[in-house]
């Protein structure tokens, strides 16, 4: 599904470059489960970015189910993570001036769905979450673990292939982080969907099927979990 | 910028306020002027009876001075120069009473008949730079009186801010040098002024019960038509505020000035209100960014009356700087600019005291009024809540819209009234004269051996189509007579012509005849213009009768109504009658179209051969309006600025609104670009909040600018286009493109920028 062949991310720094990543090379097979993992400034969330076409490599191909992502303008872009990907972040990053319904319902718009199968899309998810009794709430009446999952649900919403998680536990309890991880686990098994997430936690990153040590913009290690 | 605004309008106040305060006895000096009735209200005249102001001399023991004042035309000549002027018969007192500095000579020199002052104006006229103090120099009064004067004085040049002034000062005995008939004791005449001078303003009221006496000399020595009302007296110090609504008075100012300060300052006013809108907007909004500093400050003990005075001084601060910059603005640029533009010196200083009390005052007022909502507003908040990041801010305050709302509102008045003006000076300047003022000439004359001597010569050149003699010339001169009729006493313009002048004019006649080209004929008939026959509500004008002086006249022919003086002056009934061929003071010529030039030059080169010793007096008849095309012009230009600077401040206010706002929602539209919003999404989401307020803002200001525009532009002139809805529609359109582009920027900005770096987390 995802080809990764000597991507680079420099930054000019005076004369100098920066490199934020350097020569990674990785695949990735529809269906898995991926963890990124590393210390701060390894690279990940640039990785991610990059996964997710919210970010250009300076260097490298990247092959999206067959296509030469880096050779799309931006509006190819745009058509193409819309269709295909969702993404989950750390801090939720909801709307704050939108209801949960109206949250869900954004991404949809913008797919230009037809209202009624927007309705139909949105009930079905809020069902499967528990949280029809919430849809005409604020995020900030909601706690992180419900908005966590608030975050999730949109990130469904478009029935993308890949959902890219940048740290979707990192701002959560353990206990609401356990959760969000079974729906993770749950998607990708039940559904079918391709999930590369970064993690700081090895506990997160065992939900996973392979996890990828990243340092100091390489890849240093590949290890499969079993 | 605003400020600046503000500086020009208080130099221009004060420069008008400040019209003849530079006078001594400002306060002691009164014109003396009367009411006489006219169709049934009461109407100050400037002129005084000939007698009055020796009886009052020698009758009251208050008065201390009196001066009469009478002007007269006459040909001046000093070796190589020769002019017509206007020269003052004074008595001596006049530059006593009026305290005009002399640059030269002696005041009191006047009391000599034989000597005359200049103003510095006429004396570097005919003399140059050099000190013309013991020339003589020779006064034709007529083709054979003359007088040599000597030159005893010369005034510094005059204040603009002035309602009276000079070029020539002569002894008032003199008159009967120019005008041996001249009967200092006839109440039938008149002198152009009597001015009086009491030792304390207070004695006025005893002279005024003293002035029935003379009523009644008065009443009793002239025709009813003439019988004076009552007397009144006007003091020097408020003349100015006055003079526009006395007639005949020999003081000049303009009324325009005192409209245009209440004007300006509804404009100061706006322009202010706009920058402090602005100011409060933009304050509410940026002020997220101070929430943490305010929260600290409120968590370490600051109680709330400490934070609002921290903004408010903070504001005043600011305000202050801006003073200083709108101070330079105003100096530097709009005064200059304005004093430019109509040719004058408003004599601004800056050491003027009352300057900065009124400065003080705005930046009190600015300060105060743009910090005070801000400073409450932020200070109410909790600082748990501010430090815990729960406050949501700005962007939802109604008062922002609200305050946007206005300005837009502002703005759209002030670009309305700016294509509105200049629509109107576009219209007046291709509005009709009621005549044709294009192909038409006019030359005056001294009497009417000197017109038939001109007029042989005129005939012989080719472009001349038509030749008319008058004694009152459109544009130039008039006279006003009194209409009897047996149910009322009616006041109209009269202007003496002979039967080619309406060919000659191209006046158009609406019905009846024009006079007959026979010697003699049709005395006893007048033509009259429509305005007057609406005004008597006659259905059959033609065959009406009317007396004036004693004597019969029938109405013979109606003429198209005509503007005589320019479209600032509203047309007056007038009447058309014969004139005795003696009396003709104006030759007037219709020239072949295109011809005009030419043929003025020529005349002109013709007058000089003809009459050597008299200056050539005449012109192209387009040009008896002076400069008043100009002055409209200038209408135009004055609120184009207004409106440049009115939309530079709403930008500005909305341009800086919507940045902050933007940078408030980086986060909300970085997620909505990774949700997958493309332009149109986001150009939605950005513009739907301003889009109700644009609306609102149109929807109040387009009619609001149509109704005030109608009222300024029927105040400020007497006759003004037709008002249509077509200027408030360009200003909306300009409006909406400058909203659109301010707007785009906007979207741009948000387009362009990378949603990761909206997502980081702080």
């Amino acid at each position: 599904m995802i080809e990764l062949k000597n991507i680079e991310r420099y930054y000019p720094a005076g004369s100098l470059k920066t490199y934020v990543l350097r020569y990674v090379n990785a695949h990735i097979a529809e269906g898995e489960f991926v963890s990124i993992m590393g210390p701060s400034g390894s690279g990940k969330s640039t990785l991610l970015h990059i996964l997710g076409m919210l970010d250009e490599p300076t260097d490298g191909e990247f092959w999206f189910l067959g296509e030469a992502v880096h050779k799309f303008n931006e509006r190819r872009r745009t058509e193409m993570y819309r269709e295909y990907i969702g993404f989950v972040f750390q801090a939720y990053h909801l709307i704050d001036d939108l209801t949960v319904y109206e949250n869900l319902e954004t991404p949809l718009i913008y797919k230009k769905v037809p209202s009624a199968e927007r309705k139909s899309r949105i009930a079905d998810l809020l069902d499967r979450f528990n949280m029809v009794a919430k849809k005409d709430l604020f995020p900030a009446q909601l706690s992180g673990g419900q908005q966590q999952l608030v975050g999730v649900a949109r990130a469904l919403i478009g029935r993308p292939k890949l959902i890219l998680a940048d740290e979707p536990t990192g701002n959560l309890q353990s206990q609401q982080a356990k959760e969000i991880m079974e729906v993770f686990r749950q998607l990708n098994k039940e559904d079918g969907v391709t999930i590369v997430q970064v993690t700081h936690s090895e506990e997160n990153a065992k939900y996973g099927n392979r996890i990828l040590h990243l340092k100091d913009g390489r890849v240093e290690n590949e290890e499969l979990v079993k | 910028m605003a400020i600046g605004v503000c500086v020009f309008i208080y130099a221009f106040a004060n420069w008008t306020y400040s019209t003849d305060q530079f006078h001594r006895y400002k306060n002691e000096v009164f014109l003396v002027t009367f009411l006489a009735n006219r169709d049934g209200t009461l109407q100050q005249y400037g002129q005084t009876p000939r007698p009055l102001g020796e009886m009052l001399r020698k009758d009251f023991a208050h008065i201390k001075k009196v001066c009469r004042v009478d002007d007269r035309n006459v040909v001046l000549k000093y070796e190589g120069n020769t002019f017509h002027e206007r020269v003052r018969y004074t008595d001596p007192e006049f530059l006593e009473m009026f305290t005009f500095p002399l640059k030269w000579g002696t005041s009191n020199s006047l009391s000599d008949v034989n000597n005359i002052i200049l103003s510095e104006k006429m004396s570097i006229k005919y003399f140059g730079e050099e000190n013309p103090i013991g020339q003589n120099i020779l006064m034709k009064f007529d083709k054979v009186k003359n007088k040599v004067f000597k030159i005893t004085g010369v005034a510094k040049s005059f204040p603009r801010a002035r309602t009276i002034g000079f070029d020539f000062l002569i002894n008032f005995e003199n008159l009967q040098v120019s005008d041996p008939d001249y009967d200092f004791q006839d109440w039938n005449s008149f002198v152009n002024a009597t001015l009086i001078q009491v030792d304390n303003p207070s004695d006025l009221e005893s002279i005024e019960q003293g002035m029935e006496k003379y009523r009644i000399i008065q009443n009793e020595a002239v025709k009813k038509d003439w019988a004076i009302a009552a007397f009144a007296f006007e003091p020097l110090a408020t003349l100015h505020e006055r003079s526009e609504d006395i007639r005949d008075d020999i003081s000049r100012s303009s009324k325009d000035n005192y409209a245009s300060i209440v004007f300006l300052s509804i404009i100061g006013i706006f322009m202010l209100a706009l920058a402090c809108f602005n100011y409060i907007n933009i304050a509410i909004v940026s002020v997220a960014k101070r929430l943490k500093e305010i929260g600290i400050r409120k968590s370490i003990g600051a109680t709330r009356k400490i934070v609002v005075v921290q903004f408010l001084s903070e504001n005043i601060v600011i305000t202050f700087f801006s003073l200083i910059l709108g101070l330079g603005l105003g100096v530097s640029v709009i005064i200059p600019w304005f004093e430019q533009m109509w040719g004058f010196n408003m004599a601004f200083q800056l050491m003027d005291k009352n300057l900065w009390l009124y400065l003080s005052a705005i930046l009190l007022l600015t300060g105060v009024a743009s910090g005070l909502y801000p400073s409450l507003y932020i200070s109410k908040f909790q600082s748990i809540e501010i430090l815990k990041g729960s406050v949501k801010f700005g962007r939802k305050n109604p008062v922002t819209k609200l305050l946007l709302v206005f300005q837009l509102i502002l703005a759209c008045i002030l670009i309305t009234s700016a294509v509105m003006f200049t629509q109107n000076s576009i219209y007046l300047a291709n509005r009709s004269w009621g005549y044709n003022q294009r192909e038409a000439l006019y030359i005056s004359v001294s009497d009417h051996s000197d017109f038939e001597k001109l007029k042989v010569i005129v005939a012989q050149n080719p472009n001349v189509m038509s030749i008319a003699g008058s004694s009152h010339h459109l544009g130039k001169s008039n006279a006003t007579t009194v209409l009897h009729m047996p149910d009322r006493e009616y006041e109209a313009d009269q202007l003496s012509v002979d039967a080619k002048y309406f060919e000659t004019m191209g006046l158009h006649l609406a019905a009846g005849r024009v006079f007959n080209n026979q010697e003699g004929s049709d005395k006893q008939t007048v033509i009259v213009n429509e305005l007057l026959v609406k005004n008597m509500a006659w259905s059959q004008p033609i065959g009406q009768q009317f007396e004036i002086d004693s004597s019969r006249f029938v109405v013979i022919g109606v003429v198209k109504d005509f503007h005589s003086y320019s479209f600032f002056i509203p047309i007056n009934p007038t009447i058309f009658r014969v004139a005795d061929k003696a009396d003709f003071r104006f030759l007037s010529l219709k020239v072949r179209p295109g011809s005009t030039l030419e043929t003025y030059k020529a005349i002109q080169t013709q007058w000089a051969v003809l009459f050597p010793d008299d200056p050539f007096q005449g012109g192209c008849q387009e040009d008896v309006w002076g400069n008043y095309y100009e002055e409209i012009s200038i209408h135009g230009k004055f609120w184009r600025a207004v409106a440049f600077m009115a939309l530079m401040l709403a930008i500005l206010g909305l341009y800086g609104l919507m940045s902050l706002n933007v940078a408030g929602r980086v986060r909300e539209f970085s997620i909505r670009k990774v949700l997958g919003a493309g332009l149109k999404n986001i150009a939605a989401s950005i513009t739907r909040q301003y889009l109700i307020l644009f609306a609102a803002a149109l929807i109040i200001g387009a009619p609001a600018s149509y109704i005030l525009l109608k009222f300024v532009l029927e105040y400020a002139y007497t006759y003004h286009m037709p008002i249509n809805y077509s200027g408030v529609v360009m200003a909306v359109a300009i409006l909406i493109l400058v909203l659109l582009t301010t707007v785009s920027l906007q979207l741009r900005r948000v387009l362009k920028s990378n949603p990761v770096d909206g997502l980081k987390v702080e």
